[in-house]
């Protein structure tokens, strides 16, 4: 049994490698940013520590009288069609060219469609948070249960009791909605608040610098939809105008919030909407390294460059600095005929910084660029 | 008249030796910090993701463990290359805590929200399904077995650093990666699924592993 017990382990830590492997320079900056906010917080131990009696006494209280209420309230269950996998089990589903339905213990169902992938994150008595990274899902929710939870992209749907379509590409960045039943409404990064969703309404919204943010296409029940309703007086149509609606610049804690939750498109839009130009004029060192992370990660080079810039200006001969230029030796990488500039990014880190811990990093991607 | 001084010349300023991370660390330094997550993060993750499983919380139990060293680095008793596996163990502990955190929630009934173990890739094939399925088998495990197991056989720790990792003498760690061996093959034997990879026969000159008899 030894070579088949060797060969399954093997293959347990080829999947983990693979999952570690998966996006792992995004979400390593936004760990690495939380780990930095927290432990150079100012600290305030000895007010919030309590004695260890208190404390245990308060928590088994609490456990006894959480669990007392919430005995009966197990959260739900699901299963998969065609025995895919056990109950309860598998939370991540990807499809190939067949749709697969998931039936939850409440009779609610959600049907992946072909070339999906779905990722189950919660469960509770009365519903679940789920997300689409791609494709397409339709919901059939049982009526009487609780509110459910759809990420997909920057947008988060919450729907009760709904029969809803959603498409979400990953790739595009587009997002399409509808509602034939219950209650749905979307929030996401180019909405203002809380978007209600009609029934029988159909909302698209596109990339948020090439389309404008919300396109309805149509509106049986103008009474339910955010937009006015029709009237003699001409309405000057959501295509027509490719302007964004005007926005209150989100707070300075926005961007690097929506950032730690690896919401870079929207941490890239917040950035702007308070002035990036003004974030790289006042931030400090690490704040720009962060700034110049959402602007990469955003999609959007020339931002990321511009943070970097301003840092190697602003805190030249620090260790940020020196990052920065590792981090911009790594941008112009990314694009083709920059390879010179590249490699002058790169041997300035290792100039400034000779024992870094990215020398190594820095000196292969210099005989990456140099080629054989 | 002075006699002339019998000292020898020595160089007025001697270099300082330059600091090292841990030195840096102590000093609060933020770039230290940074330094420190970047260098053992991957390090860090992999054993507290082979302790979890595809767990949402392995991101946060990574982030606690950095900051819990971060806090604790003037205790810390070590050269730089000790931090790194300072940093593991601390996030080994902190994974079991959790572990040991959601197992009691269970047994009081309380999972509002309960915790879904992720996993990737679909389970269109038998050597998906068979993923999940042990995944599943490793939950059953008590925690102590399940910890060591992911460490040795998924993260592929040596025996004495799961012993470190997990609080637990050389001998103890042995005895549970017995323990978590046999439970898993007698759990995963009754699945047809995942007996037809574990019947699969040894070859005649396979290695046998060193620790596990």
């Amino acid at each position: 049994m030894s070579r088949g017990f060797e060969a399954l382990t093997a293959q347990l830590a080829a999947q983990h490698a693979q999952a570690q492997g998966r996006d792992r320079d995004a979400r390593h900056a936004a760990m690495r940013a939380d780990v930095l906010a927290r432990a150079f917080a100012p600290r305030r131990r000895s007010a919030l520590r309590w004695s260890i009696p208190t404390a245990a006494l308060v928590v088994v209280a609490a456990a006894l009288v959480l669990g007392l209420v919430r005995w009966s309230s197990a959260p739900l269950t699901f299963r998969v069609e065609a025995g895919v996998a056990e109950a309860g089990v598998q939370a991540f589903f990807v499809t190939d060219d067949a749709p697969q339905t998931m039936t939850f213990s409440d009779g609610s169902t959600l049907e992946l469609g072909p070339r999906s992938r779905l990722r189950v994150v919660a469960r509770r008595s009365d519903g679940a948070d789920v997300v689409l990274e791609t494709g397409s899902l339709t919901t059939r929710l049982a009526d009487g249960g609780g509110a459910w939870s759809i990420d997909a992209g920057p947008y988060h749907v919450v729907a009760a009791g709904a029969d809803l379509e959603l498409r979400w590409s990953a790739d595009a960045a587009t997002l399409e909605l509808s509602a034939a039943r219950g209650s749905v409404s979307l929030r996401g990064a180019a909405i203002d608040g809380e978007r209600v969703v009609a029934i029988g309404e159909r909302v698209q919204l596109g990339p948020e610098v090439a389309a404008p943010p919300i396109e309805v296409v149509s509106a049986p029940s103008p009474r339910d939809v955010a937009e006015p309703p029709p009237s003699a007086a001409p309405i000057e149509a959501p295509r027509a105008s490719p302007r964004r609606p005007a926005r209150p610049s989100p707070p300075e804690a926005d961007w690097r919030a929506l950032a730690r939750a690896g919401r870079h498109d929207a941490a890239l839009d917040a950035a702007k909407g308070q002035g990036f130009a003004a974030l790289c004029k006042t931030l400090d060192a690490d704040g720009l390294l962060q700034l110049a992370d959402v602007g990469r990660y955003g999609g959007d080079v020339a931002r990321a460059r511009e943070a970097l810039l301003a840092l190697r200006k602003r805190f030249a001969g620090s260790d940020a600095a020196a990052t920065a230029a590792f981090d911009l030796g790594r941008l112009a990488t990314g694009e083709a005929a920059r390879c010179t500039t590249a490699v002058t990014w790169f041997e300035t880190y290792v100039r400034e910084r000779p024992r870094g811990a990215m020398v190594d990093a820095a000196r292969e991607r210099i005989a990456e660029c140099r080629g054989p | 008249m002075s006699s002339p001084s019998s000292r020898p010349l020595v160089p007025a300023l001697r270099l300082a030796p330059p600091a090292t991370l841990v030195d840096r660390l102590r000093a609060h330094d933020r770039d230290a910090a940074r330094e420190l997550f970047d260098r053992h993060a991957d390090k860090v993750e992999r054993a507290v993701g082979s302790v979890m499983g595809f767990d949402d919380d392995v991101q946060d139990v990574v982030q606690d463990a950095f900051v819990a060293a971060l806090d604790g680095i003037a205790g810390f008793r070590g050269d730089d290359d000790a931090l790194g596996p300072w940093v593991r163990v601390i996030g080994v502990r902190l994974a079991l805590k959790k572990l040991r955190w959601r197992r009691t929630r269970q047994w009081f009934g309380w999972a509002g929200s309960a915790h879904v173990p992720r996993l990737i890739g679909p389970a269109r094939t038998d050597t998906q399904a068979a993923l999940v399925r042990a995944h599943a088998v490793l939950e059953q495990l008590p925690l102590g077995e399940r910890v060591a197991f992911g460490l040795r056989f998924i993260e592929g720790l040596r025996l004495e650093e799961v012993a470190e990792a997990t609080g637990v003498s050389l001998a103890t760690a042995k005895r549970r990666l017995r323990g978590a061996r046999a439970r898993f093959s007698a759990l995963a034997a009754s699945d047809a699924l995942l007996r037809d990879w574990l019947d699969e026969p040894d070859e005649p000159d396979a290695p046998q592993q060193e620790d596990v008899p």
